[in-house]
């Protein structure tokens, strides 16, 4: 894990502006997605695998009903999603790959960690469709996790 | 109380129990290892006699029991679920969220000012701002929601002579701001908020403070999501608040 250390100079205990040209707003990303989870991006078949591969490598930390539990955080509800929100599914799809699971990371392949996020988006409540989500990086870049469903266009 | 009615509940220290598809799921507990107050602890003001710590209340584990394939373990018994909640019927019934609102009755996050000498809550405020999930939720279009607060078990707090420091366990995305979490200051005899600092990702520790040179510091560190960890000092202005 990176550890960086940044030391920055208030003026006021109020300067919420504070990092606002480092981290950017929501809306300005948002338009760079061509979807969003709620765009049915899943199928049931895939999240069905999925479930079964979070029973065996995931659920030990995260839950049976991916409550999160000591050191594992959640990985569904209000917490989940808030920290995700905006994101990528490919960011995601990558924290998985590259962090997970913390005690043998990188046992599992791409296509695993594919179905393991088509069941986290199933039990987040976004709905299914007829195709796979592929674990091609390009195509899940263009996902956006969004916590509530967007206001359809006008 | 669809989703509660899956599992087994009871009084403290109530047992796990085998996972039924049928149920119970598993027992539901309310913040054993999650929730709660926990390893960040809370901060003492020794003029005051004053024990300031941050809870949350609206964190989840299922304790449920399943027998284990003999390739995945020897044991008899592990920790698993008969039924994933995933098969929430719709309800994205994982993490025990309904329509990604907590089961739970905010606030799901506090920060509790009790006086030692007493035993007596001097005060208690929701801490955290109000989740993604929960402001902009369809379900709630149209209500006015008070903050609620948030779950999460990294909170500690910094007490000085006049404020009580700490910062949001999740990242929110407000209109108003930049996507972050905020490092807050209450007026520790009130709990009143009287400012806040926008940080990159949600605090994931106590807060602490140290001088050099005649600056004074407050260092956090944070992490979260897709955020890796980070260390964040944020200088105060001389004659600044104390």
């Amino acid at each position: 894990m990176t550890r960086r250390i940044r030391v920055a100079i208030l003026t006021s205990f109020g300067a919420v502006a504070f990092f606002a040209g480092r981290t950017g707003s929501l809306n300005a990303r948002e338009s760079v997605f061509a979807k969003t989870v709620w765009d049915s991006v899943y199928s049931v078949a895939q999240a069905a695998r999925g479930e079964t591969a979070y029973a065996k490598g995931c659920a030990r930390c995260h839950g049976a009903a991916l409550t999160g539990g000591d050191q594992s955080p959640p990985l569904a509800g209000s917490a989940f999603l808030g920290n995700w929100n905006g994101q990528s599914l490919v960011d995601l799809q990558q924290r998985i790959k590259t962090t997970m699971p913390s005690d043998s990371i990188g046992i599992y392949d791409a296509k695993f960690v594919t179905d393991v996020v088509a069941f986290m988006l199933k039990a987040n409540g976004f709905p299914a469709g007829d195709a796979e989500l592929s674990n091609d990086d390009a195509t899940l870049k263009d996902i956006a996790i969004r916590a509530s469903r967007p206001a359809p266009p006008n | 109380m669809q989703v509660a009615s899956r599992y087994k509940l009871g009084p403290i220290f109530t047992p796990p129990v085998v996972s039924k598809a049928d149920g119970p799921l598993a027992t539901l507990a309310r913040g054993p290892t999650n929730g709660g107050s926990n390893w960040p602890g809370g901060a003492f003001d020794p003029a005051t006699h004053t024990f300031y710590v941050a809870s949350s209340n609206a964190a989840a584990v299922v304790l449920g029991l399943v027998q284990p394939s003999k390739d995945r373990s020897d044991m008899d018994w592990v920790a698993g679920s008969a039924a994933p909640a995933g098969r929430g019927g719709g309800l994205g019934g994982g993490g025990l969220a309904v329509q990604g609102l907590s089961i739970f009755k905010p606030p799901y996050g506090t920060i509790t000012a009790i006086n030692l000498d007493k035993g007596e809550i001097a005060w208690q405020v929701p801490h955290g701002e109000t989740p993604d999930a929960v402001r902009n939720n369809e379900a709630l279009k149209g209500l006015n929601i008070p903050r609620t607060g948030q779950a999460g078990f990294t909170v500690g707090t910094l007490v000085t002579k006049t404020l009580v420091i700490a910062g949001d366990p999740q990242v929110t995305t407000l209109t108003t701001r930049p996507r972050g979490a905020m490092l807050r200051a209450y007026d520790k005899k009130s709990g009143a908020e009287v400012g806040s600092v926008l940080l990159p990702a949600p605090i994931s520790a106590s807060p602490m403070t140290y001088s050099v040179g005649g600056k004074q510091y407050i260092i956090v560190a944070v992490s979260g999501g897709p955020y890796s960890g980070e260390f964040v000092a944020l200088r105060l202005p001389s004659g600044g608040p104390q």
